[in-house]
């Protein structure tokens, strides 16, 4: 989240350069890969600068917020300021009369001090839960306690049971029609799917995968966000296509895991052969090979590629990666937080290899054993120290 | 070059320079502009308590927004205990996509409402007309200057934004302040 964040006060700030007509030539291509990269990133431009172009209102509550200012600053230092003292007091009253200091401590009302303590769900390992999003709209919630059955075609059963999700094409033959589903998996949830040519795929915490109910025509083509393992049932008629940041994976029938969490696209062969296509670049992979899309150009690496399918196994496998990317991944999987004290932190190599279904601390202790980083877990952020 | 907030005159220009936006942020968040004030506030707070860890502005912004949300939440799920948690759960990832929408157009609107404020006021109403899609000759009309009069006013106020919206400048100005 660090860095999508970081990344989005680039595109604020490429905005209102944008706004104010100031973009020179290299900011003017940035932002334009950035609206290319999704239709949503065009639709939220296009929407500001509506409200942009609408007259000063737009400014309105930050022009409310900044009178406010003046007071909330004087607040602000009485708060901080106003709790040392007090706590200077209540260690003299302890000394003197304790019932009397804690009445006092009571009367003065501690609450604005202290930011209110709150209790905070335990921190847990993923499970099984998805969102299935129909053609119309409807929504489905799925987990390891749903049983589901229904038609989104004729023809084409859907069945949500022991956590996978089936499409099974029956013999009716299936009219011209094509319908999407989309299936959603929350940070904190892993789920599976078999779509209706018999492909079989995982998809881990944090993704969405779009999806024809049935597939007609030249190709197979799904959309990704996220990360995902397929097992792409053979086809030579008909190539299967992941669509993914801009870059298509096409393959015949193979299997192969595509990671795509930032900007990156990540696609590690097991078996079979896949293209990899950007429109600025492209390579072919075979098995135990790696090609990584950096949103500029493809490079391929070799590399162990069972390793990288083992999350679906209940295995968290990391080979020298930077920190970074790890606790990006524990950070999707036990939905928490992570701040680093500084960036160089970030950039830190570890291999690790644990089980997913552990307790974070299991694993964080495991990366702090190497006396190179420190852990502290409060609330639900992490929080890394040297 | 690293940034941190050492002191707490480090943290007022902090506190003063984001406080207009976060607000703005959980008002929209919140449709209750009394309970945005209050967030903010504890949002200020609990930023302040990890200071230290605050190591440049660019984090110390992400912290910013992120603890504002994080507020939101825990209020929200105080208010709605008893609602289904799964159902919040399989909400997140929609909500992490608005969570950065909102904060890219308070950043925007911060951004330039901070360059613009700090514009000469004929300048800045030539810049606010000019960002409502007016054309020179409308704005001259609006205003009731000349052509030319609105051109120089126009050139001035671009070299001026133009610095004003370089990355670095906050930057800048926070390391000359605190000298």
């Amino acid at each position: 989240m660090e860095e999508l964040l970081k990344k989005r006060f680039d595109v604020a700030r490429l905005f209102a350069k944008a706004l104010a007509g100031e973009l020179d030539e290299s900011e003017a291509q940035e932002l334009e890969a950035w609206l290319r990269e999704s239709p949503r990133h065009a639709e939220e431009w296009n929407a500001l600068r509506r409200e942009i172009v609408a007259g000063g209102a737009v400014f309105d509550l930050q022009r409310e917020g900044k009178r406010m200012v003046e007071k909330r600053w004087r607040k602000f230092e009485r708060q901080t300021r106003g709790r040392q003292r007090i706590l200077v007091w209540v260690r003299y009253a302890a000394a003197a009369l304790v019932p009397l200091g804690l009445a006092f401590w009571f009367l003065i009302g501690w609450q604005p001090e202290a930011p209110r303590q709150v209790a905070v769900a335990p921190i847990l390992p993923g499970t099984y839960k998805a969102r299935l999003i129909l053609d119309d709209g409807r929504q489905v919630a799925l987990d390891s306690a749903t049983h589901v059955r229904m038609r989104e075609l004729p023809g084409v059963e859907v069945k949500a049971e022991n956590n996978v999700l089936v499409y099974t094409n029956g013999d009716t033959i299936v009219e011209k029609q094509v319908k999407y589903n989309t299936l959603e998996i929350p940070r904190g949830g892993e789920y599976a799917l078999q779509l209706a040519d018999g492909t079989r795929v995982w998809l881990n915490a944090g993704t969405s995968l779009r999806y024809p109910v049935a597939f007609s025509g030249q190709e197979r083509r799904v959309e990704l966000r996220g990360e995902g393992y397929f097992e792409v049932a053979k086809d030579s008629a008909s190539p299967f296509v992941v669509s993914v940041n801009g870059v298509d994976v096409r393959v015949l029938g193979t299997s192969f895991n595509v990671s795509a969490y930032s900007d990156e696209v990540v696609t590690t062969l097991v078996e079979g052969k896949v293209l990899m296509r950007s429109q600025a670049d492209s390579v072919v992979l075979v098995p135990d090979r790696q090609g990584v899309w950096d949103g500029k150009r493809m490079t391929v690496k070799r590399v162990d590629a069972r390793n990288y399918a083992l999350w679906r196994e209940g295995v968290f496998f990391f080979e020298d990666m930077p920190l970074e990317d790890i606790l990006d991944a524990l950070a999707r999987w036990y939905d928490v937080h992570v701040f680093y004290q500084n960036a160089e932190l970030k950039m830190m190599r570890f291999s690790v290899e644990i089980k997913r279904y552990e307790h974070i601390d299991t694993i964080l202790r495991r990366i702090a054993e190497t006396n190179r980083v420190r852990f502290n877990v409060n609330n639900r952020t992490v929080n890394v120290y040297k | 070059m690293g940034m941190a907030i050492y002191s707490d005159r480090d943290f007022e220009k902090f506190f003063r320079e984001f406080y207009p936006a976060v607000y703005a942020f959980l008002v929209r968040y919140t449709g209750d502009a009394e309970l945005a004030a209050n967030l903010t506030q504890d949002t200020f707070l609990r930023v302040y308590e990890q200071r230290e860890q605050v190591e440049s502005i660019e984090y110390g912004k992400a912290f910013l927004y992120t603890t504002a949300r994080y507020l939101y939440w825990n209020h929200r799920k105080h208010e709605k205990a008893h609602q289904n948690y799964l159902k919040q759960l399989s909400e997140s990832e929609e909500d992490d996509y608005n969570f950065l929408e909102e904060v890219t157009r308070e950043e925007t609107i911060r951004i330039l409402y901070a360059a613009i404020d700090k514009l000469p006021p004929r300048a800045q109403e030539v810049i606010l007309l000019n960002l409502e899609g007016k054309d020179n000759n409308e704005v001259a009309e609006s205003l009731h200057i000349s052509l030319n009069t609105v051109k120089s006013l126009k050139k001035s106020a671009y070299v001026i934004l133009r610095k004003l919206l370089a990355k670095d400048y906050y930057l800048i100005l926070l390391m000359l302040l605190g000298e």
